[in-house]
């Protein structure tokens, strides 16, 4: 198709950060990264060392766990959706997660996250949600309560009520 | 929605990122996929260890918890472990692990669970882990491994309520 790059050769140039406090996952994800092609892989056991990559690293994409201490991957998507305190608000955050409760991808959205999975992971559900942040990248939402990826995935095109978000304007 | 929603502002940020790949990626790359299986295939020999290792941390994190409660640090220890295998179990070709570190890190996530829940629920769950790869019963199609994780998710539902 018209547009499209090799997959291995976009993988190439991305800088990925990988955010758990287990090693073990750390690398089972990284050896799949690496096999897609990407040869910039960060990782980070702790929000505080994520926190100090994005500030030393210009990084494309986060894939975080949740279930992390002393701060878990909740409050850090949190931090990094704060415009005045983050490094990078906008960036891409894949929740990477054995949580897989409806309440849970519901919280996480709620919070700012891009993507949600659900450990145990596939190899080609990872490389859909990358693909998915690279050719539909969802439009950013601030309300007085939300700054975040748009958490409308779906536009129904026979919805016919009324707009519930009002005064919606566009930025560029 | 509520009119604390309002207003909006709908922020639609250049796409950098197609920018810097040079163009779209494929909707599917399937060389891409098999070769992280590949990847992942050549360390799949490591994976009774890594497992192995996973389950020494529950024991030792289920030892902590007989000395001093599910209440506090340690019971959070434990939770984290469980939470952990459940994510690694289907990984490492243990999917019956998966499925009973599951069913324990529902029944002691939080504070109030883990304040009222019994120990030896906790300690059966551990325990039938360390069974399930002694005996190297890696699915629920084993008829005791599917047996003991009914039983297991039974009482848990019993005492936490159906997952949300």
């Amino acid at each position: 198709m018209a547009g499209e790059v090799e997959a291995a050769n976009a993988f190439s140039k991305l800088r990925i950060l990988i955010v758990d406090d287990n090693a073990a996952m750390r690398g089972l994800v990284r050896t799949v990264l690496s096999a897609f092609g990407c040869e910039w892989i960060f990782e980070a056991a702790t929000a505080q060392h994520c926190l100090a990559t994005l500030r030393q690293e210009p990084i494309d994409l986060i894939i975080m766990d949740w279930k992390m201490s002393p701060v878990d991957g909740l409050t850090l998507v949190r931090m990094l959706r704060s415009q005045e305190k983050s490094p990078c608000p906008f960036v891409p955050i894949i929740m990477l997660t054995a949580y897989t409760e409806t309440s849970k991808v519901r919280e996480a959205r709620d919070a700012g996250v891009t993507e949600f999975m659900a450990k145990p992971f596939a190899s080609d559900s990872l490389y859909l949600r990358i693909q998915t942040i690279v050719n539909r990248p969802r439009s950013f939402v601030r309300t007085k309560e939300f700054f975040g990826p748009d958490r409308r995935r779906l536009k129904p095109k026979d919805y016919e009520g009324p707009e519930r978000r009002e005064d919606e304007y566009q930025t560029a | 929605m509520s009119s604390r929603e309002k207003p909006i502002e709908i922020i639609t940020p250049p796409n950098m990122l197609r920018v810097k790949v040079g163009g779209r990626l494929p909707a599917a790359d399937p060389e891409a996929i098999a070769r992280a299986e590949k990847a992942l295939d050549q360390l799949s020999g490591e994976f009774g260890n890594w497992l192995g290792q996973e389950v020494d941390k529950l024991e030792a994190a289920l030892k902590d918890v007989k000395t001093h409660g599910l209440a506090g640090d340690h019971g959070d220890a434990l939770f984290t472990v469980a939470h952990d295998l459940r994510g690694l179990g289907s990984t490492y070709e243990f999917p019956l692990v998966t499925r009973i570190a599951a069913s324990l890190a529902r029944l002691i996530e939080t504070p109030e669970k883990r304040s009222t829940v019994p120990t030896p629920l906790a300690e059966a769950h551990v325990h039938t882990i360390r069974a399930a790869l002694i005996q190297n019963i890696r699915t629920d199609q084993d008829p005791v491994g599917r047996q003991l994780a009914e039983e297991l998710e039974t009482r848990v539902v019993a005492l936490v309520g159906e997952p949300t």
